[in-house]
């Protein structure tokens, strides 16, 4: 089947540091895919250059098919939503004025619907509506950039380390809502440190390295490779 | 203190809390002062004297005229001066140094045109005051405060209430961030330029009209920025607050200690605050929290 999201030979240059080096990947439609890699490995990059905030020097970026527009604005247009790594709420905006932002592309009734499904699957949101990002703890924010992500309708959610800095039981819980995602017949492309989570709800992974791809396969293959288990598994 | 005083104050304080907000929002967008802000209320206003008013026509034209030469000058300078150095995203040397240059060169052009001289605005108003009882109030004072507060509640409305708004603010907390929502970074900070372009324009022709215009007029921006540092800067109702306060505080000074003594104390009583509350009034709702 022709994948959803395909990435092709893709090089990214930072100054003079190779950020990427010819990365090749693809995205099933429906299915979670996740890139593992040390801090450095150019995994950011990689989601930043398919969201189009960062330039790439070569290589090709297919949704659906198609070559992605080049302005940030256009690809999220075409269901290609970005959750950053950090989370990125608008500290000083309300919950729900950072929820209707993240609906920005879409207007009146529907946009009130997309609120309430988003009220619906993260409650604490509803509570906090009117209080400011900024008071939310940090896996609050975490669903908050989730939440927030999904106002804007994505096809494909791209989510770059959202197990970043919370407590266990709360990784627990935003990966319950990663697979809710999925569900709903959301792609997921996820980037993460956290190789052990990752690997465990995806249904492929790539691992990489050094802006190269070195290994991939299933989440399962992964977890059983001995190069996997000594480079980011704790042997 | 007398009523006419405090009018008095308050419609000073009115034109600073346009200037303040004009400043504000640049600030809030691209976090750097805007030091051409002032030219750019020179430029406007002469634009609008020489276009219209020198022609006979009313305040209305007056001011649209200089709201749109406002808007037509902040965009100019956000494409020439500001563009690349935002996309780039330059240390805000850049923008400091870039503002000033602009400023600079909309002065000298302005210089060029005008000359030294001082010109005025026709009388918009048969009645140069109104009598309240047993006070005598200035008409032009009164229609500057109903416009600005008008001007300022739109603008409040606009940047709380509607998308546009919501984006403006998205835009000013994270530009990158706000890309993702599938929000044109660029066509919003234009926007930005518009609206205190606009502002700009408007204030620029207040000041021409309580002061005369010449081509330094727009040095009276200091007490914009001044009530957007009390303010906080950053914040556009602490921008309104600080400017309101420092027009009546200004004024009453005025005819307390005459002309001479009242610049230094305000500036003084700017010193004292900024060592008290070096955030501003409301400067910490701008804080960003980790």
């Amino acid at each position: 089947m022709e994948p959803m999201l395909k990435v092709t030979d893709l090089r990214v240059n930072y100054g003079h540091i190779e950020a990427l080096r010819g990365v090749s990947i693809e995205v099933q439609k429906g299915q979670i895919v996740s890139i593992i890699g040390a801090n450095g490995a150019g995994k950011s990059t990689l989601l930043r250059t398919i969201s189009g905030l960062v330039k790439s020097l070569g290589g090709k970026v297919e949704f659906e098919g198609e070559a992605l527009p080049a302005k940030p604005s256009k690809i999220v247009a075409k269901g290609v939503v970005h959750v950053p790594e950090g989370r990125k709420t608008f500290s000083g905006l309300t919950i729900r004025d950072n929820l209707l932002v993240g609906g920005y592309l879409y207007k009146g009734k529907d946009l009130e619907k997309d609120l309430e499904e988003q009220y619906s699957l993260f409650p604490i949101l509803r509570e906090r509506k009117d209080q400011f990002a900024g008071t939310l703890s940090g896996g609050e924010q975490q669903m908050l950039a989730v939440a927030r992500g999904l106002m804007s309708r994505p096809k494909i959610l791209l989510l770059d380390e959202p197990s970043m800095g919370l407590a266990p039981l709360i990784v627990n819980q935003i990966y319950d809502l990663i697979r809710q995602i999925r569900d709903r017949g959301i792609t997921v492309l996820l980037v993460e440190q956290n190789a052990r989570k990752a690997l465990g709800i995806c249904d492929y992974a790539y691992v990489l390295e050094n802006g190269v791809i070195n290994l991939s396969g299933t989440g399962d293959e992964l977890l059983r490779s001995d190069a996997v288990r000594k480079a980011y598994l704790g042997g | 203190m007398s009523l006419q005083i405090l009018l008095n104050g308050l419609a000073t304080g009115s034109i600073y809390a346009l200037i303040a907000t004009g400043f504000a929002l640049i600030f809030n967008v691209l976090k750097f002062s805007n030091f051409s802000h002032g030219a750019t209320m020179t430029a406007a206003a002469f634009a609008a004297y020489f276009l219209v008013s020198a022609n006979g026509a009313g305040l209305a034209a007056t001011l649209a005229v200089a709201g749109i030469a406002g808007a037509a000058i902040a965009l100019f300078g956000e494409f020439v001066g500001f563009r690349r150095i935002t996309l780039n995203h330059s240390s805000s040397t850049y923008f400091f140094v870039s503002s000033i240059t602009l400023g600079t060169l909309y002065e000298g052009l302005v210089t060029v045109k005008v000359g030294s001289n001082f010109y005025n605005f026709p009388r918009f108003f048969t009645n140069p005051t109104i009598n309240l009882g047993d006070f005598v109030i200035s008409t032009s004072d009164i229609m500057m405060f109903t416009i600005s507060m008008v001007a300022l509640i739109i603008l409040a409305y606009v940047i709380q209430k509607t998308r546009l708004g919501r984006a403006l603010r998205a835009v000013s907390f994270d530009r990158d961030t706000a890309q993702l929502m599938g929000i044109d970074s660029t066509r919003i900070i234009q926007l930005t330029f518009v609206i205190s372009g606009v502002l700009a324009g408007i204030a620029g022709v207040f000041l021409g009209i309580k002061y005369t215009l010449y081509p330094t007029l727009g040095s009276l921006v200091v007490k914009g920025f001044i009530a957007s540092v009390i303010g906080g800067l950053g914040s556009l109702t602490g921008a309104v607050i600080g400017a309101v306060l420092l027009g009546v505080v200004e004024t009453i000074l005025l005819s307390v200690l005459g002309s001479g003594y009242s610049t230094i104390a305000t500036f003084a009583i700017m010193l004292v605050f900024l060592l008290l509350r070096p955030q501003g009034i409301a400067g910490s709702n701008v804080q960003e929290k980790a």
